[in-house]
């Protein structure tokens, strides 16, 4: 079982304080990185060993901890039942799930979660030549956040049509925001040849 | 060079696997590239459990993967009551155990029926869907739903299972049987059906770990990695199942392994039938009163002269009774719903009750986050919840194991034949729900 | 005042001598439960909620009667407190209906969100529960259901303290108690519907709100009220989705918000139902013009085309000295800046009114209500009228219409056909020209000529100057019904289409422009705190 401290020692030696901090235990743990540090830090810790990413996404931390229950009238405040998360240092995080699979026993090796906090759009660089499945799971988070991938080109929606506007699972996004209506267009001719042969 | 031509397969078409579209690069009839559209069942879940208390997200989990429900509802669960730290009774981890099982089971019939009719052979998917009726009839009678099952709730489940419920899942079961008996064979030593599966769409194992894929389709590459035994939960890690391995990663293996996945499940569920606490005790004197009587005496202010009673509901309905309550949710009194004895006869359980449904109210789990992942009939689906303390939750991620086999896709098929796309792609298993929320 | 310092779970707190120790718990942020004590109406100490314990003390104390002292630990949380606070609950259940399925106050109810935060208990009672009169109208608005009530006594010291009318009192003892009208009299003073604020419980609900929408349901605005010149910030709450709810309203019910400067925790009675006029079945929806006798409903842009042609036209060959302009004090600031620079600036009318008309004017009380029932008319004097700006008054103005004088006539939330009585129809033959700009239709609709639907001040984001010259502002609530709009979208488009400049689409830039042109206003932004800010 790979343990989280020593993985944080690991880094540290790596790329210094650019790991920030380490929280949970066991399979749970996370470390958070920053982000001119991060693509370095999946570098190494897939060489630590974890060759499988097992999922890549976001979280927009917009408004979190707002109370959201208004004061009944005439009675002093009735505050929530937990008292207001810490101010998270920016507004997206994005969470990189990786897993050390041993490919003969099936057994898990260790776990571990990387954060990464990112303030705007510019997210982080890509690892899909690590990886392949982040290629998908990078658009994904694109797709649905706005946070862009550097380093490699073909960042287009994925589940959404391309010419939906806006990122809808931000928390500025209304659920029930409507969007321009697009009529019929031509369907494409089929060309010839093409450049569906997968990336060697 | 060579000349190739697009050519286009869906979101709509015949080989019904929900709405996906495929744009196939050809040369004649040897594929050279291919690409994966998908989105087009996007309805946005992880926006709508933003929107919704924390457990009225579990009729949204159902959709997810539609064709094993239960599964998603126990990860959901399971995620929320990680952050919450709840333990949970063992006969409730044992009736989720069951419950998931069965939906394996469902998951990997359909997927089984409908690529073999895909590839022409009718018969067997017939036989399969009449297993797969027998179960869903036993799935409706425990949770009150075939499809749209909704039966855990955030600290147990929704009620416990009736008292036939043993009986009428080991008939299920001896009809199954016999109808993958038949399926076999027809189609395990069936010259076209091998011949059609056999060395078509190789996954090989580093392929799949580098894509993240799991479940049937990294076990038939040759990597015996099953979740249930990896990070066992509920009460996997006493029960005694194996985990079917493939050895090619080809279509033919996908088949194998998912077939003997369903014999393993049928070994859970009955172990799981052996390992079940006793089921609710009823006080024997205590008065049965009809439910509707009971809450219109308590509504008139008679709750002296109910104190003791028990209230007659429908197991089935959302009736637990305080014999069964014990039993199917956690002891969290400000996250579970009273017993019904207690809404109908004493102000204090109307309110818990009231408070736990009420929007703004109710369940809270503590600011935080947590990940719970469960072996789905795809591989690892994972939660991942993010709370504020508030009512609602703030983020839920669901890791979708469809979404990765469909990464991978283009990769199996390069070298095939547009008739072997539709026998790779039915062996996937994509189901849109569980792809795109 | 001597500062005085106080540990209140762990934490140090400051507060003057002589506070209460559960008001120093508030400002620390630690809520300690409690029914009784209200900051306005006193600290009895009868609910026994508010149980801390004191180290030195070896009872529990009453964190309401208990003034804070320098050096004091209290702690809320303690085995001891949380067992006095739960015990204190249950008690108070111990004869409570089983109403909550059908009791208003389900999702704001104080018993609900104490018994599931400091209790959670399971009911130990094996007795039937004590009876009480249970639909008991107290008054027009106020609906008494005494076996839910819990003896706070808040609304009998309310009625006492506040109002000085005493309606309410305790009346048996012990677990008889029940709250009951003192022999004669009625619960219909101005203010009687706080006492349904007030009450933590579903006891005492409001006779307009009783089982119309459940209160998660509801949408909550802070904005302001505008049936008097005291503009008291309420919580107007609307029922955005559910409309087979409240009989399809969308507004449905309205609630103080505290606001020391103005209304203090209170609102009155006709403050609390103006919600009503909002979608009231004489809300005008769109511009019509009366051709031949038959009016014709128009769109906007004709509409300001046709009627900025008629008007350019009367000036020019009558003079604008015939034009007469009615405002009215419930313009809000925005409105009354547009027509100051569409009316005076511009065509430079005859003759202006905005003085509140007996209509207009209401009883005066020593609590809330003020004379004038107008939000705004220390704005419109703020801005001129009244002033600088000379008035007419309705008499003069009857005579010169009567006379020939006046061509053309354009009454902003005004009747005049009310006012002037049996020789209105006469006068409105005489006009050329009459404009009926209001939210609501009345006896002067049917007789202008041309009529232009208003959105009513649930409808706008607005500000408002009350008597004391504190700018307030009105938030949106609701989109404006059918085709009404703004007042100063009204006056701003027939501006434009007189060849003005016009150039605003939101309110906000006509604030802009109003706090930097018009003296009173200078420094204000449209985005005001909650409570206002003064001229």
């Amino acid at each position: 079982m790979k343990d989280p401290k020593a993985l944080l020692g690991v880094l540290r030696d790596a790329i210094g304080l650019g790991v920030t901090a380490l929280s949970g235990a066991g399979d749970d743990a996370v470390l958070s990185v920053e982000q001119a540090s991060i693509r370095r830090a999946l570098e190494v810790l897939k060489a630590q060993g974890f060759n499988v990413l097992v999922d890549l996404t976001c979280v927009d931390y917009l408004g979190y901890g707002k109370d959201e229950r208004p004061a009944p009238p005439s009675h002093p405040y009735l505050p929530q039942r937990w008292a207001s998360p810490p101010k998270p240092p920016h507004r997206f995080k994005l969470v990189y799930r990786l897993l050390d699979l041993d490919a003969a026993s099936g057994l898990e090796r260790g776990r571990i979660t990387v954060a990464l906090w990112v303030f705007d759009e510019r997210g982080g660089p890509s690892v899909r030549d690590l990886w392949p499945n982040a290629d998908w799971l990078e658009r994904e988070v694109w797709d649905l956040f706005g946070i862009g991938f550097t380093g490699r080109g073909d960042l287009r929606r994925i589940l959404l049509y391309p010419e939906f506007v806006g990122h809808p699972l931000r928390k500025d996004y209304p659920i029930d925001r409507r969007q321009p209506l697009i009529g019929p267009k031509e369907a494409p001719r089929p060309e010839e040849g093409g450049d569906l042969r997968p990336a060697p | 060079m060579k000349k190739s031509f697009l050519l286009n397969m869906g979101p709509s078409h015949p080989a019904m696997h929900g709405v996906i579209r495929l744009v196939l690069e050809l040369d004649g009839e040897r594929v050279l590239g291919a690409e994966a559209e998908i989105g087009y069942l996007h309805r946005g879940f992880e926006k709508q459990a933003e929107n919704d208390v924390w457990n009225n997200v579990i009729p949204y989990t159902d959709r997810l993967n539609y064709v094993s429900p239960l599964l998603n509802n126990v990860g959901y669960c399971l995620a929320v009551e990680k952050l919450m730290k709840l333990e949970l009774p063992e006969r409730c981890q044992v009736l989720r155990t069951i419950a998931c099982e069965l939906s394996r089971i469902t998951d990997h019939l359909t997927c089984v029926g409908a690529s073999a009719m895909e590839l022409g052979a009718f018969t067997p998917f017939l036989y399969l869907m009449k297993a797969r009726e027998e179960l869903y009839f036993c799935i409706d009678r425990l949770t009150g739903a075939r499809v749209t099952t909704s039966y855990t709730r955030i600290g147990g489940v929704k009620a416990d299972m009736p008292p036939d419920f043993p009986e009428r899942v080991v008939a299920a079961f001896r009809v199954l049987r016999e109808s993958v008996k038949d399926t076999e064979a027809l189609l395990t030593r069936n010259r076209i059906f091998v011949d059609r599966l056999k060395g078509v769409g190789v996954l090989d194992k580093e392929t799949a770990l580098a894509y993240g894929v799991t479940g049937p389709l990294l076990r038939s590459a040759g990597v015996p990695y099953d979740v249930r035994r990896a990070r066992p939960y509920l009460v996997y890690d006493r029960l005694d199942f194996e985990v079917p391995v493939g050895t090619t990663g080809d279509n033919l293996d996908r088949y194998l392994v998912r077939l003997a996945e369903i014999e393993q499940s049928l070994r859970i569920v009955e172990q799981c039938f052996d390992r079940l606490p006793p089921g609710p005790v009823a006080v024997p004197d205590a008065q049965l009163l009809d439910a509707g009587l009971m809450a219109d005496l308590g509504k008139r202010g008679k709750t002296g002269h109910i104190f003791d009673a028990r209230a007659g509901t429908d197991p089935v309905l959302e009736g637990s009774g305080e014999a069964e309550k014990p039993l199917i949710a956690a002891d969290q009194p400000d996250s579970v719903l009273p017993p019904k004895e207690e809404v109908y006869n004493s102000i204090e359980g109307l309110m818990r009750h009231f408070e736990i449904v009420m929007p703004s109210r109710g369940i809270v789990p503590p600011p935080g986050e947590a990940y719970a992942a469960v072996e789905g009939g795809n591989g690892e689906l994972g939660f991942h919840v993010v709370s504020d303390g508030r009512s609602r939750p703030w983020r839920v991620r669901v890791r979708p194991p469809c979404f990765f086999n469909m990464a991978v896709l283009h990769k199996l098929l390069v070298g095939s034949t547009v008739a072997d796309v539709v026998a790779t792609f039915g062996s996937i298993n994509m189901i849109a729900g569980e792809l795109d929320r | 005042m001597a500062e005085v310092k106080l540990t209140i779970d762990g934490i140090s707190v400051n507060a003057h001598e002589g506070a209460l120790v559960i008001d120093a718990a508030r400002s620390a942020g630690i809520h300690i439960p409690h029914y009784c004590y209200h900051p306005a109406l006193g600290n009895p100490g009868v609910c026994r909620l508010c149980l801390v314990e004191v180290e030195g003390a070896p009872k529990l104390q009453v964190a309401c009667r208990l003034p804070v002292k320098d050096g004091m630990v209290v702690k809320t949380r303690s085995e001891a407190a949380k067992k006095a606070q739960a015990f204190s609950v249950e008690l108070h259940l111990v004869d409570h209906p089983l109403d909550c399925p059908v009791c208003d106050q389900a999702g704001e109810c104080l018993l609900q969100d104490y018994y599931q935060r400091h209790a959670l208990h399971s009911s130990s009672v094996r007795e039937d529960k004590l009876h009480k009169p249970k639909r008991v109208e107290l008054g027009p608005n106020v609906m008494l259901d005494a076996e839910r009530c819990i003896l706070c006594t808040r609304c009998v010291r309310f009625l006492d303290e506040i109002t000085g009318t005493r309606e309410l009192g305790v009346f048996q003892r012990g677990e008889e108690g029940e709250i009951a009208l003192t022999p004669g009299k009625r619960l219909d003073n101005p203010y009687a519907g706080n006492v349904v604020d007030l009450c933590p419980v579903g006891a005492l609900t409001e006779r307009d709100f009783r089982f119309q929408v459940r209160v998660w349901y509801l949408k909550s605005t802070p904005t302001l009220c505008t049936g008097c010149a005291r503009g008291c910030s309420i919580l107007l709450q609307t029922n955005p989705e559910r409309r087979w709810h409240a009989g399809g309203r969308r507004a449905v019910r309205i609630k103080p918000r505290v606001n020391s400067s103005v209304n203090g925790w209170w609102i009155c009675d006709e403050g609390r139902a103006s919600w009503k006029a909002v979608d009231a079945p004489s809300r005008l929806k769109t511009p019509s013009w009366l051709k031949s006798g038959k009016a014709g409903a128009m769109a906007w842009e004709d509409a300001e085309k046709l009627l900025a042609a008629e008007l350019a036209e009367l000036c020019r060959v009558r003079g604008p000295e015939g034009l007469a302009v009615v405002l009215s004090g419930t313009l809000s600031n925005e409105d009354l800046y547009a027509a100051k620079k569409l009316f005076v600036e511009r065509l430079r009318a005859g003759r202006l009114l905005v003085k509140p008309g007996p209509d207009q004017l209401g009883e005066e009380d020593g609590l809330l209500r003020r004379q004038a029932r107008v939000p705004n008319l220390r704005g419109a004097q703020a801005l001129g009228f009244g002033a600088a700006l000379k008035e007419c008054s309705w008499d003069s103005l009857l005579e010169d219409v009567l006379s020939g004088k006046v061509w053309g006539l354009w009454a902003v939330g005004r009747d005049p056909l009310a006012v002037w009585g049996e020789k209105g129809p006469a006068a409105l033959s005489k006009l050329e020209l009459t404009v009926h700009q209001a939210v609501h239709a009345s006896a002067f609709t049917q007789a202008a000529r041309w009529v232009l639907p208003s959105a009513s001040w649930a409808e706008q984001d607005a500000t408002f100057t009350n008597f004391q010259g504190r700018v307030q502002r009105a938030r949106k609530a609701l989109e404006p019904l059918g085709a009404s709009r703004p007042d100063w979208r009204i006056f701003g488009g027939i501006l434009r289409s007189l060849g003005g400049a016009w150039p605003h689409e939101s309110p906000e830039p006509v604030f802009a422009e109003l706090s930097l042109k018009e003296p009173a206003f200078a420094g204000l932004g449209f985005e005001l705190p909650p409570e206002g800010a003064s001229l």
